[in-house]
């Protein structure tokens, strides 16, 4: 986590962001209510999940907001500040027209959003960006796309007499503070850059000295961030309504399989909603850093899957994987034929070569159970740093449908992606097996001579493994994990 | 001596009998498991396998294979015990009659609804079997995993050919008999009639899904289990013509009646193998209108069956083909009205005429144009089909036909009233007819009302033809020729797959409120608008709308500046998608879709297990089925289907005429509770589902009731937020402020939508005595009165998120092995 102290780096980039902020051109001043009971007042637009996905076409468009037309050069910043007294809470400022004065245009523009909290760091960035969002990602009549300096805004004619500047304003900040008591003071800027305010070149200045750098100095923490930087997980049982045995471990590097938290999430969800399905897990020790199990892990998912299991290997799908409860997007599954993991996704309807489909395997694997061999995921799980790393990890991967290969491609090492098959190169053991030892896959290493596969020995769901099996199925992971691919 | 001999005996009898299934290092007695094992222990050997060491660890199995109506009990009496059958009275008896008497009327009318599918039913699959054999695979596609769930519930099996639906229908039958037993000379207790009310409307899914099951893999009607589901968002396309103006009357029209197809699969494939697909019009009303587009895309949906009568009074068909239908009217009078033919087709639909089967297509038509007959009756599909097309024609060459509608010369007979106001009295749709009589544009308006039951006709003293005048003035104004829209046609079986996207918009997320399901006919005024909006509201809210039966038609006719309803929203069962099932027997695929949800989740199985799946939906899945218009037996019999599955349902407008409904009462704190499936305490919930079976007066009330009923005791964080939220905008919207028990299902301000937020927590501190402070509840006042903090309330309160919960003491887990 963040430290409290600011490094200089960062002392200097807030110093400049400041100056910038500080100089750009006099807008109009309002203050929003600040108060709870008024954050809503005076807004007449809808915001809620149904307006969620709204699509604005061209001959429907009152106004749009940067895109392509701008070659992008806009911008949806938003920014944790240090220093109570840096923010005058509820001010919003708009510079440049309002809404009513720019029918069919197409004009750059930037929000800059801030929020100060005294507990409040830039590991919340997305949550932050998130509810900030949501005035316009379920704001009626808006078309959002894209984030950062991507972003793009159309308006709605039909909805354009409803809106203006200061209440989406009030609205972004609003539904920040009201979904997140940590930002105790927010401000905003918004900049409609017309030819008069410096245009694109206005706008991309400031992508350019104050976003980027942000932006890079927040993602690069972001990603360096792993399981060992944490002291605690959290586990979240928000399944066991139907599956009593069930929990799911989430750790930086691990999102749960129905993809829909992530570890900052669930930490942030724990917090504000003590009553609720997710709970701490602190780690203790750690027993097998490769495989991801720890002591603390292993007490808790005793304690909350009704003393059920005994252990978890946060990053093997082959012994003692997670509990799988039944809404996974994709999941692993060993194929004793070639001695190594298929990977299939909920969008593929045929044959696994397991010769049964993605529901089919769903409907055997679920319901709370320790599946050796078997394990559901986030169709986003694949882009964890450890994935499987406990059986050999995208070395062991033999087998993707087609569609969800290409999706992962940027997750798959370049030197594996043409070493896995898909089911235009076969579905049948036989094919597989011919497939893999014609691209040299690392997997053939583990079979007798090259030749012959020698398949695990899996026990039978929710048993537990024999230690000779056991030792043979991890040694196998780290002889394929240290492969060089062939 | 003797009665220990004879028990140390049996003891030891039955232990050398033991049935014993082993999975995995568990032992399952299958006598323990099933009532009586004889005949079906290879089923259940199955079931128990297919279940696995885990589940049977974790809950004692019972199965219902085959069930009788008592089978079920543990289940009903949940239901029946926290839902009271309450009875209104019934307008045909003068006295109020007792309880015991009216559950005996119910079980009755259930009765008959059942017998009805299951007549259909039975003919559908004689006819299959006769034409493919009884090894006839049954194959839903690779995008069904879980084939027939209605049937396997019952029977503790998938029908994997049309040998297993003899087996599955013979039950059925059999069941049959045994209800209606009770039904006419039971000596039941209330609940106990009840149960076996609930009994027969499981088994009319059963029926009804049989039926579907053969259309959709012996006549090929389109299934989506077919289809891989990247198609599903436009699939079928939205192009079935809807409505009596889309009929080219130049060209010969068949239209079809009733509720079997098997004479307009054949006059398809005839016109197919003619090349005729251009030179004939084919066009259904009612069930097989729905039918029709499933494998047929030039068939056309004139109208719904209650509204049957407009279509012979508009003189739109050349040939009438009726099969057993839903509706009571003299269909051969009404056909000589406009001087088209009759082919009633079948053992049921007699209709008077003669039944010319053994004779060959060629004599019949002679014989038919010759002598001018009205019609003739046929049993054999094939020939009806044939007959209908040649008939057809040769009346199209024959040269015009009586057109009954001329608005001068009916001027003159509509001169006849004497302004009794008879016809006005009769009107079920309180229409003002004869105020009407000499203007055009009044007597259009009651076209728009009208559902041409033709009861005026009849009362009026004169014999003035008030529904011909209707229908001319319909004419002259360009209402017919207007009445013109497009659909999907039907799509079958909802997947595996949609469910799993649905999942984590309505039970794990909350970016809908549920599923909504329209089922029914409308038969009163502004119904086709009124069925429309409703979906469309709810599509709005970004929910799962369904319609299935003739309310697709009337969705359809939902037109504004962005196209139909059908072409605003996408096809797939997923947030914010409009799906149309498909005609009658399709509403199978309403529960069908919901126990493949239960299986999603839950892994459970769909076999013979009925408590379990619907223990599961009942207080886990935001589902509801609104059944709007007509009140038939039918319907009567799917509504007990849908209760017993776990699904509530809103019946309306003007509800108040089926007779029983169930309804929950809030204030009874003693009636709202579950076990903790684990430690198996009994904890007080939130009162809902609140009602089972509930009337409605009006659109507004459906919708409000509708998104009052998504509530679940064991819904997690966002979906009761999504929920909370339904309800509250409702009731604002509709009556102007919120329902008196909304902040029953408050449990954290994070449940309390954002926008309202500040308002809602305001009156939970003025007009509920909660402690607020801030954008936070502090303290709760329970039901009983007191003030606790949070976490006392929820301990007290309602169930923990995520914990496992049951309404079964059987479904707590089980402690004895481990």
């Amino acid at each position: 986590m963040t430290k409290a102290k600011l490094t200089e780096e960062e002392q200097e980039q807030a110093k400049d962001r400041q100056e910038i902020w500080d100089a750009l051109p006099k807008g109009k001043v309002y203050h929003v209510p600040t108060n709870p009971d008024d954050f809503f007042t005076g807004i007449s637009y809808d915001i809620s999940p149904r307006q969620a996905g709204q699509r604005v076409r061209k001959h429907d468009m009152y106004c749009e907001l940067g895109g392509p037309k701008q070659r992008y050069s806009s911008f949806f910043f938003i920014e944790v500040v240090k220093g109570e007294d840096k923010i005058e809470d509820g001010r919003v400022e708009v510079i440049g027209p309002e809404i009513k004065e720019i029918e069919g245009q197409s004009l750059p523009f930037g929000f800059w959003i801030r929020y100060y909290g005294k507990e409040l760091t830039e590991d919340y960035l997305d949550l932050l960006t998130r509810w900030t969002y949501f005035a316009l990602e379920e704001g009626e009549g808006w078309m959002l796309l894209n984030t950062r300096d991507t972003i793009w805004l159309r308006l709605h004619k039909k909805d354009a007499a409803k809106h203006d500047f200061e209440h989406l304003g009030q609205a972004m900040i609003n539904l920040c503070k009201i979904q997140f008591p940590l930002v105790e003071k927010a401000d905003a800027k918004i900049l409609i850059a017309t030819e008069d305010l410096g245009g694109s070149e206005h706008t991309k200045g400031i992508i350019d000295n104050v976003c980027t750098p942000y932006w890079e100095r927040v993602d690069k923490r972001a990603r360096a961030f792993s399981d060992g930087d944490a002291d605690t997980f959290y586990g979240c049982t928000i399944c066991q309504t139907f599956a009593p045995s069930h929990v799911c471990a989430v750790a930086p590097d691990r999102p749960p399989y129905c993809g829909i938290i992530t570890w900052i999430g669930a930490k942030v969800m724990c917090d504000l909603d003590p009553y609720g399905y997710i709970f701490e897990m602190p780690k203790g020790e750690c027993v097998d850093p490769e495989g991801g199990e720890y002591t603390g892990i292993n007490e808790k998912i005793y304690e909350k899957s009704n003393r059920t299991y005994k252990r978890v290997v946060m990053y093997s799908s082959i012994t003692y994987p997670q509990t799988n409860c039944g809404c996974f997007e994709a999941a692993i599954f060993y194929i004793p034929d070639v001695d190594g993991l298929g990977l299939v996704d909920r969008r593929y309807g045929g044959e696994t070569p397991l010769g049964v489909t993605f529901s089919k395997l769903a409907g055997l694997i679920s319901g709370g159970q320790q599946n050796h061999g078997y394990c559901g995921i986030s169709s986003r799980t694949p882009r964890s740093r450890k994935f499987v790393r406990a059986d050999g990890g995208w070395n062991r991967i033999v087998w993707i449908p087609k569609e969800y290969k290409q999706i992962l491609t940027e997750s798959i090492p370049a030197e594996m992606f043409d070493k896995i098959a898909t089911e235009e190169d076969c579905i049948d053991a036989e094919g597989l097996r011919e497939f893999l030892k014609r691209v040299h896959h690392p997997v053939v290493t583990l079979w007798k001579d090259g030749e012959t596969p020698d398949p695990l020995n899996l026990p039978p769901p929710n048993t537990d493994w024999d230690q000779e099996e056991e030792k043979k199925a991890r040694e196998k992971g780290k002889k394929v994990l240290t492969i060089l691919p062939l | 001596m003797e009665p220990e001999r004879f028990a140390t005996l049996r003891a030891g009898e039955k232990e050398a009998n033991k049935k014993i299934v082993k999975v995995g290092d568990c032992e399952v007695d299958l006598e323990e498991v099933v009532r009586d094992l004889r005949g079906v222990e290879d089923i259940a050997t199955d079931i128990i396998k297919e279940m696995g060491e885990r589940r049977v660890k974790q809950w004692k199995p019972k199965l219902n294979i085959l069930a009788h109506a008592s089978d079920i009990a543990e289940w009903d009496s949940v239901l029946l015990n926290r839902y009271h059958p309450l009875y209104t009275s019934i307008p045909s008896t003068p006295t109020i009659m007792e309880e015991s008497n009216q559950a005996k009327l119910s079980l009755q009318d259930t009765c008959k609804g059942l017998f009805k599918q299951l007549t259909f039913a039975r003919d559908l699959l004689e006819f299959a079997i006769k034409v493919f054999g009884r090894d006839r695979e049954i194959d839903m596609g690779s995008s069904i995993t879980y084939p027939t769930m209605n049937t396997s519930m019952l029977t503790g099996f998938y029908t994997k050919n049309l040998d297993d639906m003899d087996r599955a229908l013979s039950y059925a039958e059999a069941q049959l008999s045994e209800l209606l037993l009770a039904a006419y000379f039971g000596a039941e207790s209330v609940l106990e009639f009840e149960e076996k009310a609930l009994h027969a409307g499981a088994l009319t899914f059963l029926a009804m899904e049989i039926a579907e099951t053969i259309k959709m893999c012996c006549f090929e009607f389109f299934n989506a289990g077919k289809h891989p589901a990247t198609e599903y968002s436009d699939s079928p396309p939205v192009e079935i013509e809807v409505g009596m103006g889309t009929v080219d009357r130049t060209k010969p029209v068949i239209v079809f009646f009733g509720n079997n197809f098997l004479p307009a699969w054949f006059a398809v494939e005839h016109v197919k193998a003619k090349g005729l697909e251009d030179a004939i019009e084919i066009c259904g009303v009612g069930a097989v209108g729905h039918d029709i587009p499933r494998f047929y895309n030039g068939g056309k949906v004139l109208t719904s069956a209650v509204k049957a009568r407009k279509v012979t009074r508009a003189g739109i068909p050349d040939v009438v083909v009726a099969s057993e239908t839903c509706l009571d009217f003299d269909l051969v009078a009404e056909a000589k009205r406009v001087d088209a033919k009759v082919v009633a087709y079948g053992y049921k639909a007699g209709s008077g005429l003669e039944d010319r089967s053994d004779d060959s297509v060629e004599d019949i038509l002679k014989n038919v144009m010759e002598n001018d007959l009205p019609g003739v009756r046929i049993t054999i599909p094939e020939k009806a089909g044939e007959l209908a097309v040649k008939l057809a024609i040769a009346i199209k060459q024959k040269g015009k036909r009586k057109e009954n509608y001329l608005l001068a010369e009916l001027k003159k007979e509509a001169s006849k009233c004497n302004s009794c106001d008879l016809c006005t009295q009769v009107c079920p749709n309180k229409q003002t007819i004869s105020k009407a009589m000499d203007d055009v544009n009044a007597l259009a308006a009651i076209y728009d009302n009208c559902i041409f039951c033709g009861l005026c006709e009849k009362a009026c003293p004169e014999g003035v033809p008030i529904m011909d005048l209707i229908m001319s003035a319909a004419a002259t104004t360009g209402k017919l020729k207007g009445d013109k829209y497009l659909m999907r046609a039907g799509r079958g079986p909802m997947s595996e797959l949609e469910w799993r996207d649905l999942t984590f918009g309505i039970i794990l997320g909350g970016n809908g409120p549920g599923m909504i399901n329209i089922i029914g006919c409308g038969n009163y005024p502004g119904s086709e608008r009124e069925v429309a909006e409703m979906a469309r509201y709810f599509l709005e809210r970004n929910a799962l709308v369904t319609v299935s039966g003739c309310v697709a038609a009337d969705v359809a006719k939902y037109f504004d500046e962005n196209g139909f309803l059908f072409e605003q929203y996408i096809a797939a069962g997923v947030l914010k998608g409009l799906v149309n099932f498909g005609g009658c027997t399709a509403i199978s695929h309403v529960p069908a879709a919901i126990y493949r949800g239960a299986l999603v989740g839950s892994g459970y199985t769909p076999k013979a297990n009925w408590t379990q799946i619907a223990d599961y939906l009942y207080a886990r899945l935001p589902v509801v089925v609104i059944m709007w218009g007509a009140a038939t037996e039918e319907m009567y019999a799917i509504a007990a289907g849908l209760v017993r599955s776990g699904i509530p349902v809103v019946i309306g407008p003007s509800g108040f005429k089926f007779k029983r409904y169930f309804l929950g009462d809030k204030d009874d704190r003693s009636k709202w509770w579950m076990y903790d499936g684990v430690t198996g305490e009994k904890k007080e919930v939130e009162p809902c589902p609140m009602h089972m079976l509930v009337p409605v007066d009006t659109k507004e009330e459906a919708i409000a009731m509708c998104a009052k009923l998504l509530h679940r005791p064991l819904a997690l964080r966002d979906p009761r937020l999504a929920s909370l939220e339904a309800e509250n905008e409702a009731y604002k919207n509709f009556f102007g402020e919120y329902s008196d028990d909304w902040h029953l299902y408050v449990r954290s301000e994070q449940e309390l939508h954002v926008m309202r937020r500040a308002e809602l927590l305001r009156k939970l501190g003025q007009e509920h005595g909660w402690e607020i402070e801030g954008m936070k509840i502090k303290r709760a006042r329970h039901r009983s009165g007191e003030l606790m903090d949070m976490q006392e309330y929820n301990k007290r309160y309602g169930i923990q998120l995520g914990r496992y919960s049951t309404l079964v003491p059987r479904l707590i887990t089980r402690k004895d092995i481990k």
